[in-house]
């Protein structure tokens, strides 16, 4: 359901994992992002380094994948997240959710990615050109994180 | 036994430090108080202690058997 990957992510490679796991459902959404090489102020962005505890990262992410599992009608999710040193245009996180019908699996890929820009146990360091920097989830990201009530 | 860091603190103080935990265990908050004294940085209310892989409250003991880690705020996915 969920895997924390140290090496490259490649995303079609995934999308068709997932659905060679599937039997019956109708609609897969899938969600990729991508390693901006910029930060919200503009000033560029030479990598990202993703901190994660291991033991604790997965169950986070395990945490996440339930979750979304018994709030939507989906038959099954998938997240696949980088660790450790990721390019600028690289894949960091891979998202999918897979139902019967399509609205089931938009709205959870869509709470998938909310939850794991809040409460997935990475810490974040961007490689600015003076130097790293620690970031935390920006108010926009709790905002998100808020649209869904527990 | 070990005491692990991650995210800044990792990076200013190491992935881990040894610590000879008083026999029958302390609280999370005498622990933090002892290492404090090393590492300013573990003061910080925003740093939270970890037991066996869960945020844990200052009241708790910990043990010889745990698995400790002290966390800045999670940056999130």
């Amino acid at each position: 359901m969920v895997r924390l990957e140290p090496g490259e992510l490649r995303p079609a490679d995934e999308l068709e994992r997932f659905i060679a796991t599937l039997g019956g459902d109708g609609a897969v959404v899938s969600f990729v992002g991508l390693t901006r090489p910029a930060d919200a102020a503009g000033a560029a962005v030479g990598g990202l380094f993703l901190d994660a505890y291991p033991g604790m990262t997965e169950k986070s992410l395990d945490a996440i994948a339930a979750d979304a599992l018994g709030r939507f009608a989906v038959s099954a999710v998938r997240i696949v997240h980088r660790c450790g040193d990721v390019a600028p245009g690289a894949a960091i996180v891979f998202a999918a959710a897979a139902a019967t019908h399509r609205r089931a699996a938009f709205e959870a890929a869509d709470y998938l990615m909310d939850r794991l820009k809040t409460d997935a146990a990475f810490w974040k360091r961007e490689q600015k050109l003076d130097g790293p920097v620690w970031i935390e989830p920006s108010e926009a990201d709790r905002a998100d994180r808020a649209r869904w009530k527990d | 036994m070990k005491i692990l860091f991650f995210g800044r603190l990792g990076e200013a103080i190491g992935r881990e430090i040894d610590y000879d935990l008083p026999a029958g265990g302390c609280t999370v908050a005498e622990l933090r108080a002892a290492l404090a004294a090393r590492h300013g940085g573990l003061a910080a209310e925003s740093v939270r202690a970890c037991i066996d892989h869960e945020i844990a409250p200052e009241t708790a003991l910990v043990l010889p058997n745990h698995e400790i880690a002290f966390i800045p705020p999670l940056s999130g996915g």
